[in-house]
């Protein structure tokens, strides 16, 4: 019962993770039909500049809102400089932004070395929840996590900033000639998707040695998540999430993390096979 | 073919000079890139030729490489049992593959996406299924390619796998160079036009795809013959995004590209990488993003371009006209559709149409805009499903058969804005219409580049000037050019039956007045019958026999041209009155 009840606070962790990080690239291929391979290396951003502000002697959880700063702009500056040019050709932004993922691994290992920093858990301990024994700072990390995707749904569907963007997803033309800019909402959507990963990667730097190839690992579980979930609305995301978390949670306690991820992809393969929404282009 | 035959014998003397004079080392390295080509050309294969961009083309050739070199170790005579293993397999993943995304016609981004995660998958399982891959270390120790119980020297293996790489090559270059290359052009280009051809394109795709996997099979293959192992490391994902990168910088669709991609760039890394290995990746990148942005088409067609020259020749397939085919005269209905139901989701386009054509009449589909009259002639010619009701050609139960069964079975579509295949010679155009008839892969790999035209077709190219300009690409036509290709495609094939959008939208008035005059010729000449959705009264004064209204998804009158004018209800449509009191 106990192993049970562990392997539920495990795969919420990782549900609230993955929550984050598939959120941002929800958004963008939501918004803009890109696909940003490059997503995980924003989750690497964030995790150094987790460690850059331990390093310096300042509180952890400073991170948070400097890793979103900096990752927005980051977000913002890879919009206007390189996506905005290729639109209108999915396949090249796969390309292109598997290069940029290419250059900003590279960028970190030439600047830190290859060798993995750590960054230390700022609430070290464990809890009791219902009996279970569990480490405080992963149950902070589930709250959290949580907190920030909900903050972020209630953006895109509450605010007049999440209208605006879903006028664009429905008929970008129309917005446009009805007065939105496009252009700076593209902006805004890049940056905000870049800056929930750059939390998303503050939050695990304590759980993981970090290091340049971080991104890699969480960007096949962010995409199954993003095809699971449907493309078709945000709050697909989440449902996504939960159910890629359950599986590669339930799969690896019972057979291993390799059968894990086998299940999460033929899952995926046939979500897309039921679904229509897969031959969409571009959905919100 | 002649020029074709030059460069492969000019490679195969470049392979043999540095196999003679350039010592061991640069053989071997030289027989390693080239395995890598092959597959890059598989890549290009699929990418170039039909559109799609896989990441997953690793899956064919790790796995190959993966069975060849259990198989060699086993038993070093089982080389070529290997190869032909290696083939297959690669041929049945790839073709797997494409099935799942081409079947729910996944969009592009969908796919890659997919083939990546495959990729990444492929790698994992790798690693950990120690008792068959050797886990992380993988399998050393495979022996050189063993042809008819004779074991290759090292040296004779370099030569002999560089010289079978560039075979595969050629024989690649080959296969592109056949109408088989035009049609998979067509298909890349437009899709929905080569389905109304009478083309099933997703079996085609599928069969590309399982083309460039049974390629990349032998690649696969080939590389671990060469360097005698096979790990996940070195098939992992790093290769599946270089061999991206390669075809990328090189140009895709023009086969040689990718190789001088690969040759390039893997000379250049395994010169750089040894001393500058950080910055010679991150370089890589730069060059991802650098030839995205700058030559997106790549280096060969962007050379080709500055010597004014286009990446794929046109050509000018020599076009006859083809003995008209007699049908048995029957009594059954030209067209007999009952009872259409069509919705797009909740939205209710079509209720209850019926139209019922007896003889072959030339007849008009009128009514206001949103009336549903696009919708209609898609059901007819099988480019859009429908709920409910039965459509008969020909006294055939044509219903739910797809766009190209329709037009196999002569149902011949133009759609309202002129869909011709830009990058082919309006020759070529005629030609892949022609073709459509006979479609099997066998035959379109092996026929000449000629074609039987249908007469109608022949007549339209003669009058309308196209014959002229049978070497222009079809995307430098005017506009009203490739109206007339279009409906000259329609019916190069094996036309019974002319459904036609708006044929005169873009004309002047004079142009619509010959296009009346030369569509009741092809009727009064082939006895076709002609169903046309038009606005242009003038026209249809000239051109109908019937006339049939449809309003708000329904059908509101049917008659000569004289009949419909006069009803009441249709007036009252079309000048808002409220027909009630009418």
């Amino acid at each position: 019962m106990e192993a049970l009840g562990i392997e539920l606070l495990n795969g919420l962790g990782l549900f609230a993770t993955l929550g984050i990080v598939a959120l941002g690239l929800g958004i963008v291929f939501g918004l803009m039909g890109v696909i940003n391979l490059a997503h995980g290396e924003f989750v690497m951003i964030g995790a150094y500049v987790a460690y850059l502000v331990q390093d310096g002697g300042l509180n952890y959880w400073l991170a948070i809102p400097a890793a979103a700063v900096v990752l927005f702009f980051v977000g913002s500056a890879v919009e206007m400089v390189l996506i905005r040019r290729i639109y209108q050709k999915p396949e090249l932004t796969i390309l292109a932004t598997f290069g940029l993922s290419i250059v900003l691994r590279q960028l970190a290992e030439i600047l830190f070395s290859k060798n993995s920093r750590k960054v230390s858990n700022p609430i070290p301990g464990a809890t009791d929840v219902f009996g279970i024994t569990f480490p405080t700072y992963r149950l902070v990390l589930i709250v959290v996590a949580t907190l920030i995707v909900v903050a972020v749904l209630l953006l895109f569907t509450k605010s007049r900033f999440g209208l605006t963007v879903r006028a664009i997803v429905a008929n970008r033309g129309l917005a446009e000639s009805s007065g939105i800019r496009t252009s700076v909402a593209n902006i805004l959507a890049f940056g905000i998707g870049a800056a929930a990963a750059g939390v998303a990667g503050v939050l695990v730097a304590p759980l993981v040695s970090v290091d340049s190839q971080i991104g890699l690992s969480y960007l096949p579980g962010a995409f199954l998540v993003v095809i699971v979930g449907g493309f078709t609305r945000l709050w697909g995301v989440v449902i996504g999430a939960a159910i890629v978390a359950a599986v590669q949670t339930g799969v690896t306690h019972y057979v291993d993390a390799v059968w894990a991820q086998i299940a999460a992809l033929v899952l995926a393969v046939v979500m897309l096979q039921l679904s229509r929404s897969g031959s969409r282009e571009v959905t919100i | 073919m002649k020029r074709m035959t030059g460069y492969y014998i000019a490679a195969i003397v470049a392979v043999v000079a540095v196999n003679s004079f350039a010592g061991v080392f640069r053989s071997g390295q030289l027989a390693v890139f080239l395995s890598l080509a092959v597959l890059a050309v598989s890549l290009d294969l699929v990418w170039g030729y039909t559109g799609i961009l896989s990441l997953g083309q690793l899956l064919p050739f790790g796995t190959a490489a993966y069975v060849t070199a259990r198989m060699a170790t086993a038993e070093p005579s089982w080389s070529l049992a290997a190869l032909a293993a290696s083939v297959i397999v690669g041929a049945a993943i790839s073709g797997l593959i494409a099935a799942a995304a081409f079947y729910r016609r996944l969009s592009l981004v969908v796919v890659g996406l997919l083939t990546l995660m495959l990729s990444l998958t492929f790698e994992k399982i790798a690693n950990q299924w120690n008792s068959v891959t050797g886990g992380f270390n993988g399998l050393s120790g495979v022996p050189s390619i063993n042809l008819f119980g004779v074991q290759l020297s090292a040296e004779a293996q370099d030569l002999a796998a560089a010289i079978l790489a560039v075979t595969i090559i050629a024989a690649v270059g080959v296969v592109v160079s056949t109408p088989l290359g035009a049609v998979l052009i067509g298909i890349r280009d437009n899709e929905r036009r080569m389905q109304t051809l009478g083309y099933n394109t997703i079996g085609l795709k599928i069969m590309v795809f399982a083309l460039g996997g049974a390629v990349a099979g032998a690649a696969g293959w080939l590389n671990v013959h060469q360097t005698g192992f096979v790990s996940p490391g070195k098939f992992g994902f790093v290769l599946a995004t270089n061999v991206v990168l390669w075809t990328l910088v090189g140009g895709r669709g023009t086969i040689i590209g990718p190789v001088i991609g690969t040759l390039v760039i893997g000379f250049a890394s395994a010169t750089l990488a040894d001393s500058f290995l950080q910055y010679w990746v991150l370089a890589t990148g730069v060059l991802f993003i650098a030839s995205v942005i700058l030559i997106p088409d790549g280096l060969v067609p962007f050379f080709l371009k500055l010597l004014g020259r286009p990446a794929r020749p046109t050509r000018t397939p020599n076009l006859t006209t083809a003995e008209p085919v007699s049908y048995e005269a029957d009594s059954s209905d030209v067209i007999a559709a009952t009872n259409i139901d069509k919705s797009y989701g909740p939205f209710r386009v079509l209720e209850g149409v019926d139209l019922t054509m007896a003889e072959p009449e030339l007849r008009c589909l009128i009514g206001p805009n949103g009336a549903g009259k696009s919708t209609f002639l898609d059901v007819l010619g099988g480019q859009q499903p429908h709920q409910g009701g039965t459509i008969s050609m020909f006294g055939t139960d044509v219903t739910n058969r797809s766009s190209w069964q329709f037009a196999r079975h002569g149902i011949s579509r133009k759609f309202q804005a002129p869909q011709v295949i830009g990058s082919l010679s309006v020759a070529e155009n005629i030609a892949v219409a022609a073709w459509s008839t006979k479609p099997t892969i066998l035959r379109l790999l092996t026929r000449s580049w000629a074609a039987d035209v249908g007469e109608g077709a022949m007549r339209i190219i003669e009058k309308t000037g196209l014959d002229d300009r049978r070497d222009t690409p079809a995307g430098d036509l005017s506009h009203g050019e490739k109206q007339w290709l279009e409906i000259a495609m329609a019916m190069a094939g094996s036309c019974r039956m002319l459904l036609l959008d708006e044929p005169t939208a873009g004309m002047t008035v004079e142009e619509s007045l010959e296009a009346a005059e030369l569509l009741r010729e092809l009727h009064s000449r082939y006895e076709l019958p002609i169903v046309i959705v038009e606005h242009d009264m003038a026209f249809i004064r000239a051109v109908a026999d019937r006339v049939t209204v449809l309003a708000d998804g329904g059908l509101i009158a049917d008659g000569t041209v004289a009949e419909v004018e006069a009803d009441p209800q249709v007036r009252a449509v079309y000048l808002g009155a409220d027909h009630h009191a009418a």
